[in-house]
């Protein structure tokens, strides 16, 4: 039995959404969804849905327009939180002029692009035609620290650290649009700024990856449109029911009584309140050295779940936005607990990411290192990716802490990241190798084998995750430790 | 009186043959790979595998070796693109390529 009915296979639904009153059903239900499910944006989102709906020919560039207006008008891409304490610190105004400083870096990072984007298309032998994303990350990185060695102060090092700040949210889209660009029928300008943050998604992850994806996965007739934003409509279903076991989560086991909704606010004046177990948060129970050893499995596995039904909720939302605009998109979360393999808990968990590691780490070493080994070759390319690249990617996504720590301590401050990122390489590395030409365990397996492979997953990820801290602030130690205590370890 | 084929007309059955028979064995490899991920479903040769979920990026590399080793093909000269393992057509227009 299915929890979420299976709105897309009713074909007599199917007819109806096609027909003018049909879509504004739909599109009706696309709102009370985004809006059940508190999406801060819903009406703004759903303007660009209707449009999208009912101009699907220009479909496109209709979603380059709202990309373009979340760009202006959704302005928490930005750490202005960073920028504004860097014009203070460096005596320079926060007022409108560091607004059209931002203005003036963007419009100039456009055109940049576009003009690499068209070097690519032009010259396809040249070095950076053929590695573009090599050329990208490597640039991103010298220039972090260009920016932290170079001794300019003022007006010069705000301009570098904005420049920095504005551009570095932008580059995982840049790397699918100069992919894009080696296609041999790569989308043009226009339609390639809708793939860059766009409206559905503004966060630093490619959720629908980029323009190839797009062009691949666009509904090609109303049949296939309906079907999809039926299935968007499932999404957000989906959202809604998860968020129950979430709020029950934080209130129950975190004791946040803010996160309660309206029933556990009625239940509280009448005294009826739900129990409070007060396990601490992870990052909080890791700084804790006296806490007894199974309210420390209980902030370890309350953690993993929270991370889960957040992710779930956040990839649903993003992918559901994604299906009613027309694009037949998979989900970013997939049943990750029916996964029998680490590997297969990681393509299921977070598949946009994992795609972002894939394209651009994975490949790229698989098919150019240990080409006579296969097994090494696997190994090589999954510790480039989930290793190498997921290092690169997450100290480029926290690059504040370069002016504030300085260059060396951000980069020695990152050990708890880094073995992080190697346990998990490891992990998958070995996983796919165990599983290299094997079948998957069937679904008809004994319950106990499917459930024993499941519980090793997890357990897997439970306990990696404890390593799973992208600041500065907690070290290797205080995790070693708190690791240790968990198996009654003394340290 | 015997008759022969010319050369040319002989050479291009030949070819189609081979076409023919590259696009079975590529056919019976992804069926493998599906049916060893438990889908046991039919598929066209211009299905969308990988965007479509049936194939997993482990399953793209199975094929990315399956066609270094049977036809040769250097990806690190032509470069690799996941979108041309997408269907059957598309791995076909990849060899011919």
């Amino acid at each position: 039995m299915k929890i979420v009915p299976q709105l897309d296979t009713y074909p007599k639904l199917v007819r109806f959404g096609q027909t003018i009153p049909g879509k504004a059903v739909l599109l009706g239900a696309f709102a009370a969804g985004l809006f059940a499910v508190k999406v801060e944006t819903w009406i703004e989102l759903t303007a660009a849905v209707v449009l999208i709906t009912y101009f699907p020919a220009r479909r496109r560039l209709l979603v380059s327009v709202a990309t373009l207006y979340w760009l202006f008008f959704h302005t928490d891409w930005l750490n202005w939180d960073f920028l504004r304490g860097m014009a203070t610190a460096e005596g320079q105004r926060t007022d409108w002029t560091l607004t059209a400083l931002v203005a003036g870096i963007l419009a100039v990072m456009f055109c940049e692009i576009a003009v690499f984007f068209s070097y690519v298309r032009a010259r396809r032998d040249s070095f950076a035609a053929r590695r573009p994303v090599l050329c990208l990350v490597t640039g991103a990185l010298l220039l972090l620290f260009v920016a932290d060695l170079l001794p300019v102060y003022g007006v010069a090092r705000l301009v570098m650290w904005s420049w920095i700040a504005v551009t570095l949210p932008f580059l995982w889209y840049f790397a699918y649009a100069l992919k894009d660009a080696s296609a041999k029928t790569p989308d043009g300008p226009v339609m390639q700024f809708g793939t860059v943050r766009p409206f559905w998604g503004p966060t630093n992850m490619p959720y629908a990856k980029g323009a190839a994806n797009l062009r691949r996965t666009e509904a090609r007739s109303p049949e296939d449109l309906c079907v999809t934003q039926l299935k968007a409509i499932k999404l957000l279903i989906w959202v809604f029911i998860l968020r129950i076991p979430l709020r029950v989560l934080r209130v129950v086991v975190y004791g946040y009584p803010s996160q309660a909704g309206p029933l556990v606010r009625l239940a509280h004046r009448a005294h009826l309140d739900l129990p409070n177990l007060g396990i601490p948060e992870l990052t909080v129970a890791l700084q804790q050295t006296a806490l007894p050893v199974n309210v420390a499995w209980a902030s370890v596995i309350a953690h993993f779940a929270e991370a889960l039904l957040t992710m779930t909720i956040i990839g649903n939302i993003v992918i559901a936005c994604c299906r009613m605009s027309g694009f037949r998109l998979l989900r970013n979360t997939y049943r990750p607990l029916e996964s029998r393999t680490v590997a297969e808990f990681w393509n299921r968990y977070f598949y946009y990411f994992k795609e972002l590691l894939v394209e651009f780490f994975f490949f790229p070493t698989f098919t150019r290192y240990f080409k006579g080994h296969r097994r090494l070759r696997t190994f090589a390319a999954t510790m480039a990716a989930a290793t190498a690249g997921n290092m690169i990617y997450h100290f480029l996504q926290y690059y504040w802490f370069v002016p504030q720590l300085g260059i060396w301590k951000a980069v020695t401050g990152f050990k708890v990241y880094a073995f992080y990122t190697t346990m998990l390489g490891l992990g998958i590395g070995i996983s796919q190798l165990r599983g290299q030409g094997k079948a998957r365990l069937a679904d008809d397996a004994h319950w106990w084998r499917k459930g024993l492979a499941t519980a090793g997953v997890v357990a897997f990820f439970c306990l990696l995750d404890i390593f799973d801290q992208e600041g500065r602030s907690i070290g290797l130690g205080q995790c070693v430790h708190f690791f240790l205590r968990l198996f009654f370890i003394p340290v | 009186m015997r008759t022969f084929l010319p050369a040319s007309v002989l050479y291009s059955s030949l070819k189609e043959l081979s076409i023919v028979n590259d696009r079975l064995v590529i056919r019976e490899f992804v069926q493998s790979l599906l049916r060893r991920n438990g889908d046991e479903g039919d598929f066209s040769d211009s299905e969308q595998l990988i965007a479509g979920g049936r194939l997993q990026s482990i399953d793209t590399v199975e094929v990315l070796i399956f066609l270094e080793e049977k036809y040769g093909i250097d990806f690190a000269e032509t470069g690799f693109d996941q979108d041309h393992m997408e269907s059957i057509d598309k791995i076909m227009t990849l060899i011919g390529n």
